[in-house]
Protein backbone atom coordinates (compact mmCIF):
# COMPACT_ATOMS: atom_id res chain seq x y z
CA UNK A 1 0.00 0.00 0.00
CA UNK A 2 2.78 2.39 0.97
CA UNK A 3 4.64 1.54 -2.20
CA UNK A 4 1.62 2.25 -4.36
CA UNK A 5 1.09 5.57 -2.65
CA UNK A 6 4.67 6.68 -3.21
CA UNK A 7 4.47 5.66 -6.88
CA UNK A 8 1.32 7.71 -7.28
CA UNK A 9 2.97 10.71 -5.61
CA UNK A 10 6.05 10.46 -7.84
CA UNK A 11 3.86 10.19 -10.93
CA UNK A 12 1.82 13.17 -9.84
CA UNK A 13 4.94 15.26 -9.29
CA UNK A 14 6.32 14.28 -12.70
CA UNK A 15 3.07 15.08 -14.39
CA UNK A 16 2.81 18.36 -12.58
CA UNK A 17 6.38 19.29 -13.40
CA UNK A 18 5.96 18.58 -17.10
CA UNK A 19 2.71 20.52 -17.15
CA UNK A 20 4.52 23.35 -15.39
CA UNK A 21 7.34 23.25 -17.95
CA UNK A 22 4.77 23.39 -20.72
CA UNK A 23 3.10 26.41 -19.23
CA UNK A 24 6.47 28.11 -18.74
CA UNK A 25 7.26 27.60 -22.40
CA UNK A 26 3.85 28.84 -23.39
CA UNK A 27 4.24 31.92 -21.25
CA UNK A 28 7.71 32.58 -22.60
CA UNK A 29 6.38 32.57 -26.14
CA UNK A 30 3.37 34.63 -25.20
CA UNK A 31 5.48 37.20 -23.45
CA UNK A 32 8.27 37.36 -26.01
CA UNK A 33 8.93 40.74 -27.56
CA UNK A 34 8.12 39.44 -31.04
CA UNK A 35 4.65 38.38 -29.93
CA UNK A 36 4.09 41.75 -28.29
CA UNK A 37 5.21 43.59 -31.42
CA UNK A 38 2.88 41.56 -33.63
CA UNK A 39 0.02 42.08 -31.23
CA UNK A 40 0.36 45.83 -30.95
CA UNK A 41 1.18 46.33 -34.62
CA UNK A 42 4.34 48.39 -34.39
CA UNK A 43 7.95 47.90 -33.44
CA UNK A 44 9.80 50.45 -31.36
CA UNK A 45 13.41 50.88 -32.39
CA UNK A 46 16.01 52.69 -30.32
CA UNK A 47 18.76 54.46 -32.22
CA UNK A 48 21.23 57.31 -32.02
CA UNK A 49 22.65 59.58 -34.68
CA UNK A 50 25.77 58.26 -36.42
CA UNK A 51 26.54 59.41 -39.94
CA UNK A 52 25.75 57.51 -42.19
CA UNK A 53 24.10 54.82 -40.04
CA UNK A 54 21.29 57.01 -38.82
CA UNK A 55 20.69 60.72 -39.08
CA UNK A 56 17.92 63.25 -39.63
CA UNK A 57 17.59 65.03 -42.94
CA UNK A 58 16.70 68.69 -43.13
CA UNK A 59 12.99 67.97 -42.66
CA UNK A 60 13.57 65.84 -39.62
CA UNK A 61 13.01 62.52 -41.42
CA UNK A 62 15.30 59.74 -40.33
CA UNK A 63 17.59 58.31 -42.99
CA UNK A 64 20.59 55.98 -43.01
CA UNK A 65 21.69 52.38 -43.20
CA UNK A 66 20.20 51.38 -39.84
CA UNK A 67 16.96 53.10 -40.70
CA UNK A 68 16.70 51.06 -43.89
CA UNK A 69 17.41 47.87 -41.95
CA UNK A 70 14.77 48.64 -39.33
CA UNK A 71 12.18 49.62 -41.94
CA UNK A 72 12.74 46.41 -43.88
CA UNK A 73 12.52 44.38 -40.68
CA UNK A 74 9.19 46.00 -39.80
CA UNK A 75 7.91 45.48 -43.33
CA UNK A 76 8.82 41.78 -43.20
CA UNK A 77 7.13 41.44 -39.83
CA UNK A 78 4.06 43.16 -41.22
CA UNK A 79 4.09 45.93 -38.64
CA UNK A 80 4.77 49.66 -38.54
CA UNK A 81 8.06 51.04 -37.34
CA UNK A 82 8.64 53.74 -34.78
CA UNK A 83 12.04 55.23 -34.07
CA UNK A 84 13.01 56.53 -30.67
CA UNK A 85 16.12 58.70 -30.98
CA UNK A 86 18.17 58.41 -27.81
CA UNK A 87 21.46 59.75 -26.54
CA UNK A 88 24.12 57.12 -27.12
CA UNK A 89 25.27 57.12 -23.50
CA UNK A 90 21.78 56.16 -22.30
CA UNK A 91 20.81 53.75 -25.06
CA UNK A 92 21.23 50.49 -23.08
CA UNK A 93 19.48 51.68 -19.87
CA UNK A 94 16.54 52.88 -21.96
CA UNK A 95 16.28 49.45 -23.63
CA UNK A 96 16.34 47.75 -20.26
CA UNK A 97 13.58 49.98 -18.88
CA UNK A 98 11.43 49.14 -21.90
CA UNK A 99 11.45 52.38 -23.86
CA UNK A 100 11.83 50.34 -27.03
CA UNK A 101 11.94 46.72 -28.20
CA UNK A 102 15.32 46.60 -29.88
CA UNK A 103 18.41 48.69 -30.49
CA UNK A 104 19.23 48.89 -34.19
CA UNK A 105 21.87 51.52 -33.93
CA UNK A 106 25.17 50.24 -35.25
CA UNK A 107 25.96 48.70 -31.89
CA UNK A 108 29.15 46.67 -31.86
CA UNK A 109 29.15 43.44 -29.88
CA UNK A 110 31.38 43.70 -26.81
CA UNK A 111 31.65 41.32 -23.84
CA UNK A 112 30.96 44.27 -21.54
CA UNK A 113 27.68 45.19 -23.27
CA UNK A 114 26.76 41.53 -23.53
CA UNK A 115 26.54 41.37 -19.75
CA UNK A 116 23.51 43.63 -19.91
CA UNK A 117 21.85 42.75 -23.22
CA UNK A 118 21.57 39.89 -25.69
CA UNK A 119 22.96 40.32 -29.18
CA UNK A 120 21.73 38.80 -32.42
CA UNK A 121 24.13 37.43 -34.99
CA UNK A 122 26.01 40.27 -36.72
CA UNK A 123 24.34 41.86 -39.74
CA UNK A 124 27.23 44.14 -40.50
CA UNK A 125 30.93 44.56 -39.78
CA UNK A 126 32.51 47.84 -39.02
CA UNK A 127 35.99 48.93 -38.15
CA UNK A 128 37.78 51.81 -36.52
CA UNK A 129 39.51 54.28 -38.72
CA UNK A 130 41.49 57.38 -37.90
CA UNK A 131 41.47 60.90 -39.33
CA UNK A 132 44.26 63.28 -38.33
CA UNK A 133 45.13 66.96 -38.43
CA UNK A 134 47.58 67.79 -41.26
CA UNK A 135 49.80 70.12 -39.24
CA UNK A 136 49.61 68.53 -35.79
CA UNK A 137 50.09 64.95 -36.97
CA UNK A 138 52.49 65.66 -39.79
CA UNK A 139 54.28 62.58 -41.05
CA UNK A 140 52.14 60.15 -39.04
CA UNK A 141 51.34 57.22 -41.30
CA UNK A 142 50.84 54.19 -39.11
CA UNK A 143 48.96 53.38 -35.94
CA UNK A 144 52.10 53.30 -33.73
CA UNK A 145 52.78 56.95 -34.57
CA UNK A 146 49.75 57.91 -32.55
CA UNK A 147 50.73 55.84 -29.53
CA UNK A 148 52.71 58.58 -27.80
CA UNK A 149 52.30 60.49 -24.57
CA UNK A 150 51.92 63.87 -26.23
CA UNK A 151 49.26 62.75 -28.70
CA UNK A 152 45.63 63.67 -27.92
CA UNK A 153 42.79 61.76 -29.56
CA UNK A 154 39.12 62.73 -29.55
CA UNK A 155 36.36 60.10 -29.57
CA UNK A 156 32.66 59.87 -28.89
CA UNK A 157 31.93 58.78 -25.33
CA UNK A 158 30.77 55.20 -24.72
CA UNK A 159 31.50 53.99 -28.23
CA UNK A 160 33.73 51.12 -29.28
CA UNK A 161 36.07 53.83 -30.58
CA UNK A 162 36.77 54.69 -26.96
CA UNK A 163 37.71 51.12 -26.07
CA UNK A 164 39.68 50.70 -29.31
CA UNK A 165 41.84 53.72 -28.47
CA UNK A 166 42.39 52.42 -24.93
CA UNK A 167 43.46 49.07 -26.30
CA UNK A 168 45.53 50.00 -29.34
CA UNK A 169 46.83 53.42 -28.31
CA UNK A 170 47.28 53.10 -24.54
CA UNK A 171 49.83 55.92 -24.36
CA UNK A 172 47.75 58.54 -26.16
CA UNK A 173 45.57 60.93 -24.19
CA UNK A 174 41.80 60.63 -24.67
CA UNK A 175 39.32 63.45 -25.00
CA UNK A 176 35.68 62.36 -24.79
CA UNK A 177 32.75 64.03 -26.51
CA UNK A 178 29.02 63.47 -26.57
CA UNK A 179 28.77 63.72 -30.35
CA UNK A 180 31.06 62.94 -33.20
CA UNK A 181 30.60 66.42 -34.65
CA UNK A 182 32.05 67.92 -31.47
CA UNK A 183 35.08 65.64 -31.78
CA UNK A 184 35.54 66.67 -35.42
CA UNK A 185 35.23 70.34 -34.48
CA UNK A 186 37.93 69.84 -31.89
CA UNK A 187 40.14 68.29 -34.56
CA UNK A 188 39.47 71.09 -37.04
CA UNK A 189 40.52 73.70 -34.49
CA UNK A 190 43.71 71.71 -34.02
CA UNK A 191 43.34 71.01 -30.32
CA UNK A 192 43.65 67.25 -30.83
CA UNK A 193 45.85 65.21 -33.16
CA UNK A 194 43.23 62.81 -34.45
CA UNK A 195 39.70 61.49 -34.19
CA UNK A 196 38.98 57.77 -34.04
CA UNK A 197 35.56 56.63 -35.24
CA UNK A 198 33.86 53.86 -37.16
CA UNK A 199 34.61 53.90 -40.88
CA UNK A 200 33.62 55.58 -43.20
CA UNK A 201 33.07 58.78 -41.22
CA UNK A 202 36.80 59.61 -40.90
CA UNK A 203 37.29 59.17 -44.64
CA UNK A 204 34.30 61.41 -45.38
CA UNK A 205 35.71 64.09 -43.10
CA UNK A 206 39.13 63.88 -44.72
CA UNK A 207 37.53 64.53 -48.13
CA UNK A 208 35.28 67.30 -46.80
CA UNK A 209 38.13 69.18 -45.12
CA UNK A 210 40.95 68.09 -47.39
CA UNK A 211 42.86 71.32 -46.65
CA UNK A 212 43.21 70.50 -42.95
CA UNK A 213 42.63 66.79 -42.38
CA UNK A 214 44.08 63.62 -43.85
CA UNK A 215 43.86 59.86 -43.51
CA UNK A 216 47.15 58.53 -42.10
CA UNK A 217 46.33 55.06 -43.48
CA UNK A 218 43.42 53.77 -45.51
CA UNK A 219 42.47 50.50 -43.81
CA UNK A 220 40.58 50.12 -40.55
CA UNK A 221 42.52 48.84 -37.55
CA UNK A 222 39.74 46.83 -35.88
CA UNK A 223 36.96 44.61 -37.11
CA UNK A 224 33.75 44.78 -35.14
CA UNK A 225 30.59 42.77 -35.53
CA UNK A 226 27.45 44.93 -35.45
CA UNK A 227 24.22 43.41 -34.14
CA UNK A 228 20.75 44.17 -32.80
CA UNK A 229 20.55 44.36 -29.03
CA UNK A 230 17.51 43.09 -27.13
CA UNK A 231 16.63 42.51 -23.47
CA UNK A 232 18.11 39.38 -21.96
CA UNK A 233 16.49 35.98 -21.87
CA UNK A 234 14.13 36.40 -24.81
CA UNK A 235 14.99 33.35 -26.91
CA UNK A 236 11.99 33.63 -29.20
CA UNK A 237 12.83 37.18 -30.27
CA UNK A 238 16.50 36.41 -30.60
CA UNK A 239 15.73 33.50 -32.91
CA UNK A 240 13.33 35.59 -35.00
CA UNK A 241 15.86 38.37 -35.55
CA UNK A 242 18.68 35.91 -36.24
CA UNK A 243 16.64 34.18 -38.92
CA UNK A 244 15.67 37.51 -40.44
CA UNK A 245 19.31 38.59 -40.63
CA UNK A 246 20.26 35.28 -42.26
CA UNK A 247 17.56 35.77 -44.88
CA UNK A 248 18.38 39.35 -45.87
CA UNK A 249 22.05 38.54 -45.77
CA UNK A 250 21.70 35.70 -48.26
CA UNK A 251 19.45 37.83 -50.44
CA UNK A 252 22.31 40.27 -50.82
CA UNK A 253 20.03 43.06 -49.67
CA UNK A 254 22.26 44.04 -46.74
CA UNK A 255 25.29 44.41 -48.97
CA UNK A 256 23.36 46.47 -51.49
CA UNK A 257 22.11 48.89 -48.79
CA UNK A 258 25.57 49.09 -47.28
CA UNK A 259 27.09 50.00 -50.63
CA UNK A 260 24.56 52.76 -51.03
CA UNK A 261 25.24 54.34 -47.64
CA UNK A 262 28.93 53.65 -47.26
CA UNK A 263 30.48 53.59 -50.72
CA UNK A 264 28.40 56.21 -52.47
CA UNK A 265 27.52 59.71 -51.42
CA UNK A 266 24.23 59.91 -53.35
CA UNK A 267 22.39 60.47 -50.09
CA UNK A 268 24.29 63.64 -49.27
CA UNK A 269 21.85 65.75 -51.25
CA UNK A 270 19.24 64.92 -48.61
CA UNK A 271 21.28 66.86 -46.11
CA UNK A 272 22.12 69.83 -48.32
CA UNK B 1 10.20 108.62 -18.95
CA UNK B 2 13.46 110.52 -18.52
CA UNK B 3 15.54 111.08 -21.60
CA UNK B 4 18.70 109.02 -21.61
CA UNK B 5 21.84 110.80 -22.69
CA UNK B 6 24.99 109.04 -23.80
CA UNK B 7 28.06 109.87 -21.78
CA UNK B 8 31.59 109.36 -22.97
CA UNK B 9 31.98 106.28 -20.79
CA UNK B 10 28.92 104.65 -22.37
CA UNK B 11 30.35 105.12 -25.84
CA UNK B 12 33.66 103.68 -24.71
CA UNK B 13 32.08 100.58 -23.16
CA UNK B 14 29.89 100.04 -26.21
CA UNK B 15 32.78 100.27 -28.65
CA UNK B 16 34.84 97.86 -26.55
CA UNK B 17 31.96 95.38 -26.62
CA UNK B 18 31.62 95.68 -30.39
CA UNK B 19 35.36 95.20 -30.75
CA UNK B 20 35.22 92.02 -28.67
CA UNK B 21 32.45 90.59 -30.86
CA UNK B 22 34.43 91.39 -34.00
CA UNK B 23 37.55 89.91 -32.49
CA UNK B 24 35.74 86.62 -31.76
CA UNK B 25 34.52 86.39 -35.35
CA UNK B 26 37.97 87.31 -36.58
CA UNK B 27 39.48 84.50 -34.53
CA UNK B 28 36.94 82.02 -35.83
CA UNK B 29 37.65 83.05 -39.40
CA UNK B 30 41.41 83.38 -39.34
CA UNK B 31 42.69 81.18 -36.55
CA UNK B 32 40.26 78.30 -36.77
CA UNK B 33 39.78 78.92 -40.48
CA UNK B 34 36.13 78.06 -40.30
CA UNK B 35 34.11 77.69 -43.51
CA UNK B 36 30.84 79.42 -42.93
CA UNK B 37 27.99 77.70 -44.76
CA UNK B 38 24.99 79.75 -43.77
CA UNK B 39 23.06 78.82 -46.91
CA UNK B 40 22.78 75.24 -45.62
CA UNK B 41 21.13 76.43 -42.42
CA UNK B 42 18.20 77.99 -44.31
CA UNK B 43 17.03 74.55 -45.45
CA UNK B 44 16.90 73.41 -41.86
CA UNK B 45 14.51 76.24 -41.03
CA UNK B 46 12.30 76.15 -44.11
CA UNK B 47 12.73 74.40 -47.42
CA UNK B 48 10.89 73.83 -50.65
CA UNK B 49 10.40 70.85 -52.92
CA UNK B 50 7.92 69.98 -55.66
CA UNK B 51 5.19 69.50 -53.05
CA UNK B 52 5.59 72.96 -51.58
CA UNK B 53 7.18 74.44 -48.50
CA UNK B 54 8.18 72.37 -45.47
CA UNK B 55 9.27 73.33 -42.03
CA UNK B 56 12.81 72.19 -41.41
CA UNK B 57 14.33 70.33 -38.48
CA UNK B 58 15.01 73.46 -36.44
CA UNK B 59 11.54 74.98 -36.91
CA UNK B 60 10.00 71.72 -35.75
CA UNK B 61 12.25 71.87 -32.71
CA UNK B 62 11.07 75.41 -32.04
CA UNK B 63 7.42 74.26 -32.04
CA UNK B 64 8.27 71.51 -29.57
CA UNK B 65 9.99 73.97 -27.29
CA UNK B 66 6.90 76.18 -27.48
CA UNK B 67 4.52 73.32 -26.62
CA UNK B 68 6.79 72.02 -23.90
CA UNK B 69 7.21 75.43 -22.27
CA UNK B 70 3.53 76.30 -22.59
CA UNK B 71 2.35 73.18 -20.74
CA UNK B 72 5.14 73.44 -18.19
CA UNK B 73 4.27 77.08 -17.49
CA UNK B 74 0.56 76.26 -17.07
CA UNK B 75 1.15 73.30 -14.76
CA UNK B 76 3.88 74.99 -12.76
CA UNK B 77 1.68 78.03 -12.14
CA UNK B 78 -1.18 75.81 -10.94
CA UNK B 79 1.12 73.76 -8.70
CA UNK B 80 2.98 76.85 -7.54
CA UNK B 81 -0.22 78.63 -6.49
CA UNK B 82 -1.48 75.57 -4.64
CA UNK B 83 1.72 75.04 -2.67
CA UNK B 84 2.33 78.76 -2.24
CA UNK B 85 -1.09 79.33 -0.62
CA UNK B 86 -0.67 76.17 1.47
CA UNK B 87 2.35 77.76 3.04
CA UNK B 88 0.27 80.62 4.38
CA UNK B 89 -2.17 78.22 6.08
CA UNK B 90 -1.96 77.69 9.82
CA UNK B 91 -2.48 73.91 9.72
CA UNK B 92 0.92 72.21 10.02
CA UNK B 93 -0.12 69.54 7.51
CA UNK B 94 -0.40 72.09 4.71
CA UNK B 95 2.49 74.24 5.89
CA UNK B 96 5.02 71.47 6.30
CA UNK B 97 3.75 69.50 3.33
CA UNK B 98 4.38 72.38 1.02
CA UNK B 99 7.64 73.24 2.75
CA UNK B 100 8.91 69.72 2.06
CA UNK B 101 7.71 69.91 -1.54
CA UNK B 102 9.43 73.23 -2.18
CA UNK B 103 12.71 72.38 -0.47
CA UNK B 104 12.92 68.97 -2.08
CA UNK B 105 12.42 70.26 -5.59
CA UNK B 106 14.45 73.40 -5.16
CA UNK B 107 17.46 71.48 -3.95
CA UNK B 108 17.60 68.78 -6.60
CA UNK B 109 19.33 69.59 -9.89
CA UNK B 110 16.69 69.77 -12.65
CA UNK B 111 18.66 67.29 -14.75
CA UNK B 112 18.36 64.66 -12.02
CA UNK B 113 14.63 65.38 -11.70
CA UNK B 114 14.23 64.75 -15.41
CA UNK B 115 16.02 61.41 -15.21
CA UNK B 116 13.91 60.42 -12.21
CA UNK B 117 10.71 61.25 -14.08
CA UNK B 118 11.87 59.63 -17.30
CA UNK B 119 13.28 56.39 -15.97
CA UNK B 120 11.15 55.76 -12.90
CA UNK B 121 7.94 57.67 -12.75
CA UNK B 122 6.94 57.78 -16.41
CA UNK B 123 7.93 54.14 -16.75
CA UNK B 124 5.96 52.95 -13.75
CA UNK B 125 2.92 55.19 -13.90
CA UNK B 126 2.41 55.29 -17.64
CA UNK B 127 2.86 51.56 -18.00
CA UNK B 128 0.51 50.96 -15.10
CA UNK B 129 -2.26 53.04 -16.62
CA UNK B 130 -1.35 52.02 -20.17
CA UNK B 131 -1.37 55.65 -21.28
CA UNK B 132 0.41 54.93 -24.54
CA UNK B 133 -1.88 52.06 -25.41
CA UNK B 134 -4.91 54.19 -24.59
CA UNK B 135 -3.77 57.04 -26.83
CA UNK B 136 -3.00 54.74 -29.74
CA UNK B 137 -6.47 53.25 -29.62
CA UNK B 138 -8.18 56.62 -29.78
CA UNK B 139 -9.83 57.75 -32.99
CA UNK B 140 -7.80 59.37 -35.74
CA UNK B 141 -8.91 62.95 -34.99
CA UNK B 142 -8.30 62.56 -31.27
CA UNK B 143 -4.83 61.21 -32.00
CA UNK B 144 -4.13 64.13 -34.31
CA UNK B 145 -5.27 66.65 -31.72
CA UNK B 146 -2.97 65.04 -29.15
CA UNK B 147 -0.12 65.11 -31.66
CA UNK B 148 -0.66 68.82 -32.33
CA UNK B 149 -1.02 69.91 -28.73
CA UNK B 150 1.31 67.41 -27.08
CA UNK B 151 3.38 64.90 -29.03
CA UNK B 152 2.91 61.92 -31.34
CA UNK B 153 2.10 58.65 -29.49
CA UNK B 154 5.64 57.29 -29.69
CA UNK B 155 7.00 60.35 -27.88
CA UNK B 156 4.12 60.94 -25.51
CA UNK B 157 5.65 59.31 -22.43
CA UNK B 158 8.94 61.16 -22.72
CA UNK B 159 7.05 64.36 -23.49
CA UNK B 160 4.95 64.05 -20.33
CA UNK B 161 7.99 63.09 -18.31
CA UNK B 162 9.67 66.27 -19.52
CA UNK B 163 6.63 68.47 -18.86
CA UNK B 164 6.13 66.99 -15.40
CA UNK B 165 9.76 67.34 -14.39
CA UNK B 166 9.89 70.94 -15.60
CA UNK B 167 6.56 71.83 -13.95
CA UNK B 168 7.56 70.34 -10.63
CA UNK B 169 10.92 72.05 -10.72
CA UNK B 170 9.58 75.48 -11.70
CA UNK B 171 6.57 75.25 -9.38
CA UNK B 172 8.87 75.13 -6.36
CA UNK B 173 10.13 78.59 -7.27
CA UNK B 174 6.65 79.85 -8.10
CA UNK B 175 5.42 78.62 -4.71
CA UNK B 176 8.08 80.77 -3.06
CA UNK B 177 7.04 83.77 -5.16
CA UNK B 178 3.37 83.26 -4.26
CA UNK B 179 4.19 82.82 -0.59
CA UNK B 180 6.22 86.03 -0.57
CA UNK B 181 3.33 87.82 -2.31
CA UNK B 182 0.80 86.63 0.27
CA UNK B 183 3.10 87.57 3.13
CA UNK B 184 3.53 91.04 1.67
CA UNK B 185 -0.13 91.83 2.31
CA UNK B 186 -0.49 93.77 5.54
CA UNK B 187 -1.92 91.78 8.48
CA UNK B 188 -4.27 94.68 9.18
CA UNK B 189 -6.00 94.04 5.86
CA UNK B 190 -6.83 90.48 6.83
CA UNK B 191 -7.93 91.49 10.30
CA UNK B 192 -10.19 94.19 8.87
CA UNK B 193 -11.71 91.64 6.47
CA UNK B 194 -12.25 89.24 9.35
CA UNK B 195 -13.90 91.99 11.36
CA UNK B 196 -16.27 92.58 8.44
CA UNK B 197 -17.31 88.95 8.72
CA UNK B 198 -15.69 87.58 5.55
CA UNK B 199 -15.01 83.85 5.45
CA UNK B 200 -11.49 82.40 5.10
CA UNK B 201 -12.02 81.73 1.43
CA UNK B 202 -13.47 85.20 0.83
CA UNK B 203 -10.48 86.82 2.51
CA UNK B 204 -8.13 84.91 0.27
CA UNK B 205 -10.15 85.59 -2.85
CA UNK B 206 -11.10 89.26 -2.38
CA UNK B 207 -8.46 90.71 -0.09
CA UNK B 208 -5.20 88.79 -0.12
CA UNK B 209 -4.83 87.60 -3.71
CA UNK B 210 -5.69 90.88 -5.48
CA UNK B 211 -3.12 92.72 -3.39
CA UNK B 212 -0.57 89.93 -3.53
CA UNK B 213 -0.72 89.61 -7.32
CA UNK B 214 0.88 93.03 -7.72
CA UNK B 215 3.93 91.64 -5.97
CA UNK B 216 3.66 88.22 -7.60
CA UNK B 217 3.37 89.10 -11.28
CA UNK B 218 6.82 90.59 -12.09
CA UNK B 219 8.86 87.67 -10.64
CA UNK B 220 6.30 85.22 -12.02
CA UNK B 221 6.81 86.43 -15.56
CA UNK B 222 10.52 86.14 -14.97
CA UNK B 223 10.00 82.52 -14.00
CA UNK B 224 8.07 81.87 -17.22
CA UNK B 225 11.01 83.09 -19.27
CA UNK B 226 13.22 80.85 -17.15
CA UNK B 227 11.00 77.89 -17.98
CA UNK B 228 11.59 78.37 -21.70
CA UNK B 229 15.31 78.46 -21.14
CA UNK B 230 15.26 75.51 -18.74
CA UNK B 231 13.25 73.45 -21.23
CA UNK B 232 16.50 72.90 -23.14
CA UNK B 233 17.62 70.34 -20.54
CA UNK B 234 14.92 67.86 -21.58
CA UNK B 235 17.04 67.28 -24.68
CA UNK B 236 18.78 64.59 -22.59
CA UNK B 237 15.70 62.38 -22.81
CA UNK B 238 15.55 62.86 -26.58
CA UNK B 239 12.44 65.02 -26.82
CA UNK B 240 12.94 66.65 -30.23
CA UNK B 241 12.92 70.22 -28.94
CA UNK B 242 15.16 73.03 -30.14
CA UNK B 243 18.37 72.03 -28.36
CA UNK B 244 18.03 68.35 -29.25
CA UNK B 245 17.32 69.20 -32.88
CA UNK B 246 20.32 71.51 -32.85
CA UNK B 247 22.49 68.61 -31.69
CA UNK B 248 20.95 66.34 -34.33
CA UNK B 249 21.60 68.92 -37.00
CA UNK B 250 25.17 69.36 -35.85
CA UNK B 251 25.73 65.58 -35.90
CA UNK B 252 24.41 65.30 -39.43
CA UNK B 253 26.00 68.38 -40.97
CA UNK B 254 28.99 69.22 -38.76
CA UNK B 255 28.02 72.89 -38.95
CA UNK B 256 28.72 73.60 -35.28
CA UNK B 257 28.87 77.39 -35.22
CA UNK B 258 26.00 78.04 -37.62
CA UNK B 259 23.76 75.61 -35.74
CA UNK B 260 24.31 77.08 -32.31
CA UNK B 261 24.13 80.69 -33.45
CA UNK B 262 20.77 79.92 -35.08
CA UNK B 263 19.51 78.03 -32.02
CA UNK B 264 20.58 80.92 -29.77
CA UNK B 265 18.73 83.33 -32.01
CA UNK B 266 15.56 81.20 -31.88
CA UNK B 267 15.62 81.05 -28.08
CA UNK B 268 16.21 84.78 -27.96
CA UNK B 269 13.16 85.47 -30.18
CA UNK B 270 11.01 83.32 -27.89
CA UNK B 271 12.14 84.75 -24.59
CA UNK B 272 12.39 88.33 -25.82
CA UNK B 273 8.85 88.37 -27.22
CA UNK B 274 7.60 86.85 -23.98
CA UNK B 275 9.36 89.47 -21.91
CA UNK B 276 7.84 92.22 -24.10
CA UNK B 277 4.41 90.66 -23.51
CA UNK B 278 5.11 90.54 -19.79
CA UNK B 279 5.95 94.24 -19.71
CA UNK B 280 2.58 94.97 -21.27
CA UNK B 281 0.73 92.74 -18.79
CA UNK B 282 2.53 94.28 -15.86
CA UNK B 283 1.64 97.77 -17.02
CA UNK B 284 -2.08 97.06 -17.51
CA UNK B 285 -2.24 95.09 -14.29
CA UNK B 286 -0.70 97.75 -12.11
CA UNK B 287 -3.01 100.37 -13.65
CA UNK B 288 -6.07 98.41 -12.62
CA UNK B 289 -5.26 98.65 -8.95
Amino acid sequence: MKKLLSIIIVLLIMFGASAYADSVRENLTKESTVEKILKRGYIKVGMSTFVPWAMQDKNGNLIGFEIDVAKRLAQDMGVKVEFIPTKWSGIIPALLTGKYDVIIGGMGITPERNKKVNFTIPYDYSGMSIVAHKKKAEGFNKLEDFNKNDVVIAVRIGTTAESAVKKYLPNAKLKLFDDESQAIQELLTGRVHAVVASAPMPAFQAIEHSDKLFLPFKETFTKEPIAFAIRKGDVDTLNYFNSWITIVESEGWLKERKDYWFNSKDWEKLLK
Amino acid sequence: MKKVSFKRIDILVLSILILIVFYIFYRINIYIDYHWQWHRVVDYIINKDEKGYHFGLLSKGLFYTLKLSMWSIIFSIILGFIFGTFRSFKRPFFRFGSLIYVELNRNIPPLILIFIFYFFISDQIFTLFEVEYFIRNLGKTAREIITIFFAPPNLISSFFAGVLALSVFESAYIAEIVKAGIESVDVGQKEAAKALGLSKYQILRYVTIPQASKVIIPPLSNQCISTIKDSSIVSVIAIPELTFQGMEMMSATYLSYETWITVTFFYFILTFSLSMLNKKIERTYTLNF
